[in-house]
Protein backbone atom coordinates (compact mmCIF):
# COMPACT_ATOMS: atom_id res chain seq x y z
CA UNK A 1 0.00 0.00 0.00
CA UNK A 2 1.53 3.34 -0.99
CA UNK A 3 1.46 6.57 1.05
CA UNK A 4 -1.47 8.05 -0.82
CA UNK A 5 -3.56 4.95 -0.30
CA UNK A 6 -2.66 4.99 3.41
CA UNK A 7 -3.77 8.60 3.78
CA UNK A 8 -7.12 7.81 2.17
CA UNK A 9 -7.59 4.69 4.34
CA UNK A 10 -6.98 6.79 7.44
CA UNK A 11 -9.74 9.16 6.37
CA UNK A 12 -12.08 6.25 5.62
CA UNK A 13 -11.53 4.82 9.11
CA UNK A 14 -12.03 8.15 10.89
CA UNK A 15 -15.70 7.65 11.93
CA UNK A 16 -14.83 4.30 13.52
CA UNK A 17 -11.88 5.85 15.37
CA UNK A 18 -14.08 8.71 16.53
CA UNK A 19 -16.68 6.24 17.78
CA UNK A 20 -14.09 4.23 19.72
CA UNK A 21 -12.08 7.09 21.17
CA UNK A 22 -14.89 9.63 21.56
CA UNK A 23 -14.01 13.27 22.15
CA UNK A 24 -14.41 16.41 20.18
CA UNK A 25 -15.29 15.84 16.49
CA UNK A 26 -14.28 19.45 15.90
CA UNK A 27 -10.70 18.43 16.52
CA UNK A 28 -10.94 17.04 12.98
CA UNK A 29 -10.39 19.67 10.33
CA UNK A 30 -12.87 18.85 7.58
CA UNK A 31 -11.34 21.33 5.13
CA UNK A 32 -7.99 19.65 5.62
CA UNK A 33 -9.51 16.22 4.96
CA UNK A 34 -11.11 17.39 1.72
CA UNK A 35 -7.79 18.84 0.64
CA UNK A 36 -6.07 15.54 1.37
CA UNK A 37 -8.67 13.60 -0.64
CA UNK A 38 -8.04 15.87 -3.62
CA UNK A 39 -4.27 15.64 -3.30
CA UNK A 40 -4.06 11.86 -2.90
CA UNK A 41 -5.49 10.68 -6.21
CA UNK A 42 -4.30 7.16 -7.13
CA UNK A 43 -2.97 6.11 -10.53
CA UNK A 44 -5.67 3.49 -11.07
CA UNK A 45 -8.73 5.60 -11.79
CA UNK A 46 -11.27 2.98 -10.70
CA UNK A 47 -9.58 2.30 -7.36
CA UNK A 48 -9.02 6.00 -6.88
CA UNK A 49 -12.73 6.70 -7.37
CA UNK A 50 -13.62 3.89 -4.95
CA UNK A 51 -11.32 5.27 -2.23
CA UNK A 52 -12.42 8.83 -2.93
CA UNK A 53 -16.11 8.01 -2.56
CA UNK A 54 -15.48 6.04 0.66
CA UNK A 55 -13.36 8.87 2.07
CA UNK A 56 -16.01 11.46 1.19
CA UNK A 57 -18.62 9.29 2.86
CA UNK A 58 -16.48 9.22 6.01
CA UNK A 59 -16.11 12.99 5.92
CA UNK A 60 -19.88 13.35 5.68
CA UNK A 61 -20.24 11.08 8.75
CA UNK A 62 -17.77 13.28 10.64
CA UNK A 63 -19.77 16.39 9.68
CA UNK A 64 -22.95 14.65 10.80
CA UNK A 65 -21.29 13.87 14.13
CA UNK A 66 -20.23 17.48 14.48
CA UNK A 67 -23.82 18.60 14.01
CA UNK A 68 -25.08 16.03 16.52
CA UNK A 69 -22.45 17.21 18.92
CA UNK A 70 -23.55 20.84 18.57
CA UNK A 71 -27.19 19.87 18.99
CA UNK A 72 -26.36 17.91 22.12
CA UNK A 73 -24.41 20.86 23.39
CA UNK A 74 -27.27 23.21 22.78
CA UNK A 75 -29.91 20.92 24.22
CA UNK A 76 -28.43 20.93 27.65
CA UNK A 77 -24.72 21.29 27.38
CA UNK A 78 -24.35 17.50 27.52
CA UNK A 79 -20.75 17.86 26.53
CA UNK A 80 -17.65 17.81 28.55
CA UNK A 81 -17.55 21.32 30.01
CA UNK A 82 -13.83 20.97 30.40
CA UNK A 83 -13.50 20.83 26.64
CA UNK A 84 -15.21 24.19 26.16
CA UNK A 85 -13.27 25.70 29.04
CA UNK A 86 -10.02 24.57 27.45
CA UNK A 87 -11.08 26.04 24.13
CA UNK A 88 -11.91 29.36 25.75
CA UNK A 89 -8.63 29.35 27.63
CA UNK A 90 -6.66 28.85 24.43
CA UNK A 91 -8.61 31.32 22.31
CA UNK A 92 -6.94 34.65 21.54
CA UNK A 93 -8.68 37.53 23.36
CA UNK A 94 -9.68 39.22 20.13
CA UNK A 95 -11.43 36.11 18.75
CA UNK A 96 -13.26 35.58 22.03
CA UNK A 97 -14.38 39.21 22.04
CA UNK A 98 -15.51 39.05 18.42
CA UNK A 99 -17.63 35.96 19.07
CA UNK A 100 -19.33 37.63 22.02
CA UNK A 101 -19.86 40.85 20.08
CA UNK A 102 -21.43 38.87 17.24
CA UNK A 103 -24.13 37.70 19.66
CA UNK A 104 -24.68 41.01 21.41
CA UNK A 105 -27.45 43.45 20.59
CA UNK A 106 -26.79 46.45 22.81
CA UNK A 107 -29.40 48.41 24.72
CA UNK A 108 -29.71 51.98 23.48
CA UNK A 109 -29.71 55.10 25.55
CA UNK A 110 -28.86 58.72 25.01
CA UNK A 111 -27.60 60.78 27.88
CA UNK A 112 -28.86 64.34 27.90
CA UNK A 113 -26.53 67.17 28.63
CA UNK A 114 -28.13 69.63 30.95
CA UNK A 115 -27.96 73.34 30.26
CA UNK A 116 -25.81 73.79 33.33
CA UNK A 117 -23.33 71.16 32.11
CA UNK A 118 -23.06 72.79 28.68
CA UNK A 119 -22.35 76.10 30.39
CA UNK A 120 -19.65 74.44 32.48
CA UNK A 121 -18.15 72.91 29.33
CA UNK A 122 -18.10 76.24 27.53
CA UNK A 123 -16.43 77.91 30.48
CA UNK A 124 -13.90 75.13 30.66
CA UNK A 125 -13.16 75.36 26.93
CA UNK A 126 -12.55 79.05 27.40
CA UNK A 127 -10.01 78.36 30.11
CA UNK A 128 -7.89 75.59 28.64
CA UNK A 129 -4.90 76.18 26.44
CA UNK A 130 -4.80 74.55 23.04
CA UNK A 131 -2.73 71.36 22.66
CA UNK A 132 0.94 72.27 22.52
CA UNK A 133 -0.20 75.90 22.05
CA UNK A 134 -0.44 75.31 18.34
CA UNK A 135 -1.56 78.39 16.45
CA UNK A 136 -4.06 76.37 14.43
CA UNK A 137 -6.11 75.79 17.54
CA UNK A 138 -5.57 79.26 18.86
CA UNK A 139 -8.55 80.58 17.00
CA UNK A 140 -10.82 78.27 18.94
CA UNK A 141 -9.40 79.47 22.22
CA UNK A 142 -9.48 83.13 21.24
CA UNK A 143 -12.94 82.81 19.89
CA UNK A 144 -14.08 81.02 23.01
CA UNK A 145 -12.63 83.50 25.46
CA UNK A 146 -14.50 86.30 23.70
CA UNK A 147 -17.50 84.18 23.38
CA UNK A 148 -17.73 82.86 26.90
CA UNK A 149 -17.42 86.38 28.25
CA UNK A 150 -20.52 87.49 26.49
CA UNK A 151 -21.89 84.37 27.54
CA UNK A 152 -23.77 81.97 25.85
CA UNK A 153 -26.73 81.56 28.08
CA UNK A 154 -27.82 85.10 28.45
CA UNK A 155 -30.76 86.48 26.53
CA UNK A 156 -28.53 87.58 23.69
CA UNK A 157 -27.30 84.07 23.08
CA UNK A 158 -30.81 82.69 23.13
CA UNK A 159 -31.92 85.31 20.61
CA UNK A 160 -28.91 84.61 18.41
CA UNK A 161 -29.57 80.87 18.53
CA UNK A 162 -33.22 81.34 17.60
CA UNK A 163 -32.28 83.73 14.82
CA UNK A 164 -29.79 81.18 13.54
CA UNK A 165 -32.51 78.55 13.62
CA UNK A 166 -34.98 80.74 11.72
CA UNK A 167 -32.44 81.77 9.08
CA UNK A 168 -30.26 78.72 8.59
CA UNK A 169 -31.93 75.59 9.84
CA UNK A 170 -35.69 75.85 9.80
CA UNK A 171 -36.10 75.91 6.02
CA UNK A 172 -33.74 72.98 5.53
CA UNK A 173 -35.60 70.90 8.07
CA UNK A 174 -38.90 71.73 6.39
CA UNK A 175 -37.45 70.69 3.07
CA UNK A 176 -35.36 67.62 3.98
CA UNK A 177 -36.82 66.54 7.39
CA UNK A 178 -33.32 65.63 8.60
CA UNK A 179 -29.97 67.37 8.11
CA UNK A 180 -26.64 65.55 8.62
CA UNK A 181 -25.06 67.19 11.67
CA UNK A 182 -21.44 66.97 10.55
CA UNK A 183 -22.03 68.25 7.02
CA UNK A 184 -24.15 71.09 8.34
CA UNK A 185 -21.54 72.25 10.86
CA UNK A 186 -18.81 72.05 8.20
CA UNK A 187 -20.56 74.76 6.18
CA UNK A 188 -19.79 77.41 8.78
CA UNK A 189 -16.56 79.09 9.77
CA UNK A 190 -17.52 79.37 13.43
CA UNK A 191 -18.10 75.67 13.87
CA UNK A 192 -17.96 75.64 17.64
CA UNK A 193 -20.44 78.48 17.91
CA UNK A 194 -22.84 76.66 15.61
CA UNK A 195 -22.38 73.49 17.67
CA UNK A 196 -23.42 75.47 20.77
CA UNK A 197 -26.45 76.80 18.95
CA UNK A 198 -27.46 73.30 17.96
CA UNK A 199 -26.88 71.94 21.46
CA UNK A 200 -28.92 74.79 22.89
CA UNK A 201 -31.75 74.46 20.34
CA UNK A 202 -31.84 70.75 21.00
CA UNK A 203 -31.86 71.29 24.74
CA UNK A 204 -34.88 73.59 24.61
CA UNK A 205 -36.70 71.24 22.23
CA UNK A 206 -36.71 73.37 19.07
CA UNK A 207 -34.86 70.61 17.22
CA UNK A 208 -33.75 67.06 17.97
CA UNK A 209 -30.31 65.60 17.46
CA UNK A 210 -30.34 61.89 16.78
CA UNK A 211 -27.67 59.30 16.31
CA UNK A 212 -28.36 56.33 14.11
CA UNK A 213 -26.86 53.47 16.16
CA UNK A 214 -26.30 51.33 13.08
CA UNK A 215 -24.44 53.84 10.92
CA UNK A 216 -23.11 56.11 13.63
CA UNK A 217 -24.39 59.13 11.68
CA UNK A 218 -25.70 62.09 13.67
CA UNK A 219 -28.74 63.89 12.28
CA UNK A 220 -30.59 67.08 13.13
CA UNK A 221 -34.36 66.78 12.86
CA UNK A 222 -37.53 68.51 13.93
CA UNK A 223 -38.31 67.75 17.57
CA UNK A 224 -39.59 64.24 18.12
CA UNK A 225 -43.21 64.36 19.26
CA UNK A 226 -43.10 68.15 19.15
CA UNK A 227 -42.65 68.55 22.87
CA UNK A 228 -40.02 70.42 24.78
CA UNK A 229 -38.01 67.32 25.34
CA UNK A 230 -35.01 66.59 23.22
CA UNK A 231 -31.45 65.42 23.23
CA UNK A 232 -28.14 67.15 23.01
CA UNK A 233 -24.93 65.54 21.80
CA UNK A 234 -21.37 66.16 22.83
CA UNK A 235 -19.85 68.66 20.44
CA UNK A 236 -16.45 68.28 18.83
CA UNK B 1 -57.89 54.56 22.19
CA UNK B 2 -58.00 56.43 18.88
CA UNK B 3 -55.42 55.25 16.40
CA UNK B 4 -53.84 58.68 16.09
CA UNK B 5 -53.54 59.07 19.84
CA UNK B 6 -52.01 55.63 20.14
CA UNK B 7 -49.49 56.48 17.44
CA UNK B 8 -48.54 59.67 19.29
CA UNK B 9 -48.10 57.75 22.51
CA UNK B 10 -45.98 55.15 20.73
CA UNK B 11 -43.60 57.83 19.44
CA UNK B 12 -43.47 59.37 22.89
CA UNK B 13 -42.70 55.94 24.34
CA UNK B 14 -39.77 55.53 21.94
CA UNK B 15 -38.42 58.92 22.90
CA UNK B 16 -38.78 58.17 26.59
CA UNK B 17 -37.00 54.85 26.19
CA UNK B 18 -34.17 56.37 24.17
CA UNK B 19 -33.27 59.10 26.63
CA UNK B 20 -31.59 57.87 29.77
CA UNK B 21 -32.95 59.37 32.95
CA UNK B 22 -30.94 57.20 35.32
CA UNK B 23 -27.77 55.18 35.21
CA UNK B 24 -29.69 52.39 33.49
CA UNK B 25 -31.15 52.55 29.98
CA UNK B 26 -34.91 52.32 29.45
CA UNK B 27 -37.70 52.74 31.95
CA UNK B 28 -39.69 50.67 34.39
CA UNK B 29 -43.29 49.82 33.48
CA UNK B 30 -44.66 52.09 36.19
CA UNK B 31 -42.67 55.03 34.80
CA UNK B 32 -44.09 54.44 31.32
CA UNK B 33 -47.56 54.19 32.85
CA UNK B 34 -47.02 57.56 34.52
CA UNK B 35 -46.07 59.20 31.20
CA UNK B 36 -48.36 57.35 28.80
CA UNK B 37 -51.39 56.41 30.86
CA UNK B 38 -52.83 53.13 32.00
CA UNK B 39 -52.94 51.70 28.46
CA UNK B 40 -49.16 52.06 28.15
CA UNK B 41 -48.76 48.44 27.08
CA UNK B 42 -50.88 49.14 23.97
CA UNK B 43 -48.61 52.07 23.15
CA UNK B 44 -45.56 49.86 23.65
CA UNK B 45 -46.96 47.34 21.16
CA UNK B 46 -47.27 50.07 18.51
CA UNK B 47 -43.87 51.48 19.53
CA UNK B 48 -42.37 48.02 18.91
CA UNK B 49 -43.60 48.14 15.31
CA UNK B 50 -42.13 51.62 14.84
CA UNK B 51 -38.85 50.50 16.42
CA UNK B 52 -38.74 47.51 14.10
CA UNK B 53 -38.88 49.81 11.06
CA UNK B 54 -35.86 51.69 12.44
CA UNK B 55 -33.77 48.55 13.06
CA UNK B 56 -34.51 48.51 16.77
CA UNK B 57 -36.57 46.42 19.15
CA UNK B 58 -38.08 46.83 22.61
CA UNK B 59 -37.01 44.25 25.17
CA UNK B 60 -38.88 43.65 28.41
CA UNK B 61 -36.70 42.58 31.32
CA UNK B 62 -38.81 41.01 34.06
CA UNK B 63 -38.15 41.95 37.66
CA UNK B 64 -36.45 39.12 39.56
CA UNK B 65 -38.87 39.43 42.48
CA UNK B 66 -42.06 39.81 40.43
CA UNK B 67 -41.43 38.28 37.00
CA UNK B 68 -45.05 38.59 35.84
CA UNK B 69 -45.56 42.21 36.88
CA UNK B 70 -45.15 44.49 33.85
CA UNK B 71 -45.07 47.60 36.01
CA UNK B 72 -41.95 46.35 37.74
CA UNK B 73 -40.33 45.13 34.51
CA UNK B 74 -37.79 47.28 32.70
CA UNK B 75 -38.50 48.25 29.09
CA UNK B 76 -35.36 48.79 27.02
CA UNK B 77 -34.80 49.92 23.46
CA UNK B 78 -32.20 47.81 21.66
CA UNK B 79 -30.64 47.39 18.25
CA UNK B 80 -31.92 44.43 16.26
CA UNK B 81 -28.55 43.73 14.68
CA UNK B 82 -25.54 42.62 16.72
CA UNK B 83 -22.45 44.75 17.10
CA UNK B 84 -20.21 45.03 14.09
CA UNK B 85 -16.45 44.73 14.40
CA UNK B 86 -16.19 48.50 14.01
CA UNK B 87 -18.64 49.10 16.85
CA UNK B 88 -17.36 46.69 19.41
CA UNK B 89 -14.19 48.55 20.23
CA UNK B 90 -16.35 51.49 21.34
CA UNK B 91 -18.36 49.17 23.53
CA UNK B 92 -15.77 47.70 25.87
CA UNK B 93 -12.02 47.22 25.69
CA UNK B 94 -10.90 43.94 24.17
CA UNK B 95 -9.72 42.44 27.47
CA UNK B 96 -13.01 43.47 29.08
CA UNK B 97 -15.09 41.75 26.40
CA UNK B 98 -12.91 38.65 26.55
CA UNK B 99 -13.17 38.57 30.36
CA UNK B 100 -16.94 38.89 30.12
CA UNK B 101 -16.96 36.06 27.59
CA UNK B 102 -14.92 33.84 29.91
CA UNK B 103 -17.16 34.59 32.87
CA UNK B 104 -20.32 33.92 30.84
CA UNK B 105 -18.97 30.58 29.62
CA UNK B 106 -18.20 29.55 33.22
CA UNK B 107 -21.65 30.65 34.41
CA UNK B 108 -23.37 28.77 31.58
CA UNK B 109 -21.39 25.59 32.13
CA UNK B 110 -21.99 25.68 35.87
CA UNK B 111 -25.75 26.09 35.53
CA UNK B 112 -26.15 29.80 36.26
CA UNK B 113 -23.54 30.83 38.83
CA UNK B 114 -19.84 30.65 39.54
CA UNK B 115 -17.84 31.36 42.71
CA UNK B 116 -16.00 34.68 42.54
CA UNK B 117 -12.74 32.96 43.45
CA UNK B 118 -13.05 30.77 40.34
CA UNK B 119 -13.64 33.86 38.19
CA UNK B 120 -10.59 35.49 39.75
CA UNK B 121 -8.47 32.38 39.16
CA UNK B 122 -9.45 32.10 35.49
CA UNK B 123 -8.96 35.76 34.73
CA UNK B 124 -5.71 36.18 36.64
CA UNK B 125 -4.24 33.46 34.42
CA UNK B 126 -4.53 36.00 31.61
CA UNK B 127 -4.44 39.42 33.28
CA UNK B 128 -2.88 41.06 36.36
CA UNK B 129 -5.04 40.98 39.48
CA UNK B 130 -5.49 44.76 39.68
CA UNK B 131 -6.85 44.78 36.12
CA UNK B 132 -9.16 41.85 36.85
CA UNK B 133 -10.57 43.75 39.85
CA UNK B 134 -11.16 46.77 37.62
CA UNK B 135 -12.87 44.72 34.94
CA UNK B 136 -15.15 42.89 37.38
CA UNK B 137 -16.15 46.20 38.95
CA UNK B 138 -16.89 47.68 35.51
CA UNK B 139 -18.90 44.66 34.34
CA UNK B 140 -20.90 44.84 37.57
CA UNK B 141 -21.49 48.57 37.17
CA UNK B 142 -22.70 48.11 33.60
CA UNK B 143 -25.11 45.37 34.65
CA UNK B 144 -23.44 42.43 32.92
CA UNK B 145 -22.73 40.45 36.09
CA UNK B 146 -23.71 40.66 39.74
CA UNK B 147 -21.96 39.27 42.75
CA UNK B 148 -23.77 38.15 45.88
CA UNK B 149 -22.00 36.51 48.81
CA UNK B 150 -19.00 35.52 46.75
CA UNK B 151 -21.11 34.01 43.94
CA UNK B 152 -21.24 35.60 40.47
CA UNK B 153 -24.44 35.56 38.40
CA UNK B 154 -25.49 37.01 35.06
CA UNK B 155 -27.14 40.39 35.49
CA UNK B 156 -29.91 42.00 33.44
CA UNK B 157 -27.70 43.26 30.62
CA UNK B 158 -26.18 39.86 29.87
CA UNK B 159 -29.64 38.31 29.98
CA UNK B 160 -31.16 40.77 27.56
CA UNK B 161 -28.27 41.71 25.26
CA UNK B 162 -26.45 38.43 24.74
CA UNK B 163 -27.71 35.44 22.79
CA UNK B 164 -26.17 32.78 25.00
CA UNK B 165 -27.06 29.82 22.77
CA UNK B 166 -25.46 31.39 19.71
CA UNK B 167 -22.45 32.46 21.72
CA UNK B 168 -21.75 28.99 23.17
CA UNK B 169 -22.41 27.40 19.78
CA UNK B 170 -19.80 29.61 18.14
CA UNK B 171 -17.31 28.83 20.90
CA UNK B 172 -17.83 25.14 20.20
CA UNK B 173 -17.47 25.67 16.47
CA UNK B 174 -14.42 27.89 16.80
CA UNK B 175 -11.24 26.78 15.08
CA UNK B 176 -7.95 28.47 15.79
CA UNK B 177 -6.78 28.08 12.20
CA UNK B 178 -9.75 29.97 10.74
Amino acid sequence: MNGKEEELKKIIELPEVLKKVGGDPFAINVEELLKKINENKLKDRVISLKYESQALNSVSIVIEKQEEWVLDALKGLKIDPQLIKEKVKQMPFKDLGLILAKHTTPALGIKRISRERIKMAVEYLGLIEPWGRKPSLGSVSRHESEYTQSIVFDKKFEEEAMEFYEKSLKQELEKFKTVPYKEFIERFNEKLKIAFYIAYLSNIGVISVLRNPLTGETLISNPLGGEFESVAIPFG
Amino acid sequence: MAEEELQKKAIKALRLLLIETSSLPGLKGWELKKHLGKDYLEAIKVASLEADRLGMKIAIIPDDEAPKDFEKARFVLMTKEPLSEADYSRWLRIEEIASLAMILVEISLRGGSVPLEVVMRILTEKLPRWRVNQIIAKLERLGYIKEENGIVFKDWRSKVEIDETGFIKDIILYRQDK
